[in-house]
């Protein structure tokens, strides 16, 4: 190393003469300030925070999966959660009409007269045995229900009825809708009036519930019947459809002129 | 019955003094005995009063390694702004935090060589032969203020000036310089020499003048 490279180096700290603006450390400044963060106290104290965290998320995930796992157990007589998929699955083998509604419908349309016929309000649950397959699957909806409800009628009441309504409105439409546009080859218009009646009836039923329920509240017969009157209005709607059919193909196969001017649609 | 004071030394005074202190005196001070070591982690982790003491303690040397290379100020401020922030976004690499200065210092150095490969014409540079410093005899620099040494570097022309600060200052060899700038060794040298003569020339009429 030549002398004045050593010289220099020596004397290196009164070389460095000049210095920086503040405006440096402050733009600096706004650039890192961003990435701030707070230092832990502690190292045991920081780990067991951490600690705390994880086994509060998986603590929040098994809570999760156990609440949604719930929500398919069947409601009991204490008012615990049910599922109003496995509901409508309980009620659709027992089909609900009265007697005197039953000797309404037309004799070609009432397969299901075999079937158990209860009155609306003898429906317990204790009576649901057996599911079908085919039931529809409605959205599960949590319901839960009070054992001696008070008369008053809560907002909760009405947002658990709903989605249920909904549900059911929906398929019930699609299936009018399926059969009004289906053309009737045989029989007369009139041949289809006990079951319009039928129809109006089990629409007064229904009014009838909901006015119930706005009065009393909900309970479980309540809502039983609510479903069950629906599901009845289903099963009249499949029933006619299936009729209709079964006289289109009557028609079809005996190879009887399939008169347009004869053919007609349901007003219902 | 005396009891055995040996059977209470679990509850001396020292013991308790220790455990009171690992629990409530902070992790970083408990694991780093130099507070310089401290301030490093604490400004790797982002605190922003560790930042402002380092910055604090180097701004000033290393802004006078940047304005000796650029021969500016904005420039040199501009460097030194980006070496900083670059130093403290890569602090969590640094492994010795002890060694915090010189990993800055090689930062901002390498700074500059990337500043000046940009703005420096380095192909108008031609080799020459090395010229010998035997006149040199005297040790002219001794008479000199070390103020007017650094204004005078800072005012050599683009290219010697570089050689000059990174062979002086920052002790590159001549092999290190024409890496770094992508030079020959043999501009290097020259160069170098270019700088000394002029920078005596230079002082030296500035003295005649002055006095």
């Amino acid at each position: 190393m030549d002398d004045f490279k050593k010289y220099l180096n020596e004397n290196r700290d009164s070389l460095d003469a000049d210095t920086p603006r503040d405006a440096v450390w402050q733009r600096i400044q706004q650039t890192t300030r961003p990435v701030v963060k707070q230092l832990p106290t502690n190292n045991w104290l920081y780990t067991a925070m951490k600690f705390v965290a994880a086994a509060s998320v998986v603590i929040a995930i098994v809570a999760g999966i156990k609440y949604l796992s719930n929500t398919d157990s069947l409601i009991g007589q204490q008012g615990e959660v049910v599922s109003i998929k496995d509901h409508v699955a309980k009620t659709d083998d027992t089909v609900l009409l009265t007697r005197e509604k039953v000797n309404n419908l037309p004799q070609k349309m009432v397969p299901q007269q075999k079937q158990p016929v209860k009155k609306i309000v003898d429906v317990k649950q204790s009576d649901y045995a057996s599911k079908r397959k085919t039931a529809p699957v409605m959205p599960q909806v949590p319901v839960r229900i009070r054992k001696k409800g008070p008369a008053a009628t809560s907002p909760d009441d009405m947002a658990i009825i709903t989605p249920l309504q909904q549900s059911y409105a929906q398929l019930i439409s699609l299936q009018l809708n399926r059969l009004r546009t289906t053309p009737v080859f045989a029989e007369s218009p009139k041949y289809f009036d006990d079951f319009k009646v039928q129809l109006k009836q089990m629409d007064a039923d229904e009014a009838a519930i909901k006015k119930e329920i706005k009065t009393n509240g909900l309970n479980d017969a309540l809502l039983d019947q609510l479903i069950n009157v629906s599901q009845q209005r289903l099963n009249l709607l499949k029933n006619l459809q299936t009729e209709i059919n079964k006289m289109n193909n009557r028609v079809r196969q005996n190879q009887l002129p399939q008169d347009s001017t004869h053919s007609y649609f349901l007003n219902i | 019955m005396i009891a055995n004071p040996k059977k209470n030394i679990f509850l001396s005074f020292p013991t308790i003094y220790t455990f009171v202190t690992l629990i409530t005196v902070p992790s970083y001070l408990q694991q780093e005995p130099n507070i310089q070591t401290s301030i490093v982690r604490r400004a790797g982790q982002g605190d922003g009063d560790a930042q402002a003491l380092l910055y604090q303690q180097y701004s000033k040397a290393m802004y006078n390694i940047c304005i000796r290379m650029t021969g500016t100020r904005n420039d040199a401020e501009d460097l030194l702004h980006d070496a900083f922030l670059k130093a403290f976004k890569k602090l969590d690499q640094l492994k010795q935090p002890e060694a915090f200065g010189g990993w800055l210092r090689q930062i901002v150095v390498n700074e500059c060589i990337r500043h000046s490969r940009f703005h420096v014409n380095w192909n108008n540079w031609e080799d020459h032969h090395e010229e010998t410093l035997a006149d040199e005899a005297t040790e002219w620099w001794t008479t000199v203020s070390l103020d007017l040494v650094h204004r005078e570097i800072k005012e050599l022309p683009e290219g010697c000036r570089q050689v000059f600060v990174l062979f002086v200052l920052e002790d590159y060899s001549h092999r290190q310089i024409a890496e770094n700038l992508g030079i020959s060794e043999g501009t290097s040298k020259s160069q170098y020499h270019r700088a000394r003569t002029m920078l005596k020339d230079r002082i030296n009429k500035k003295m005649a003048v002055n006095g």
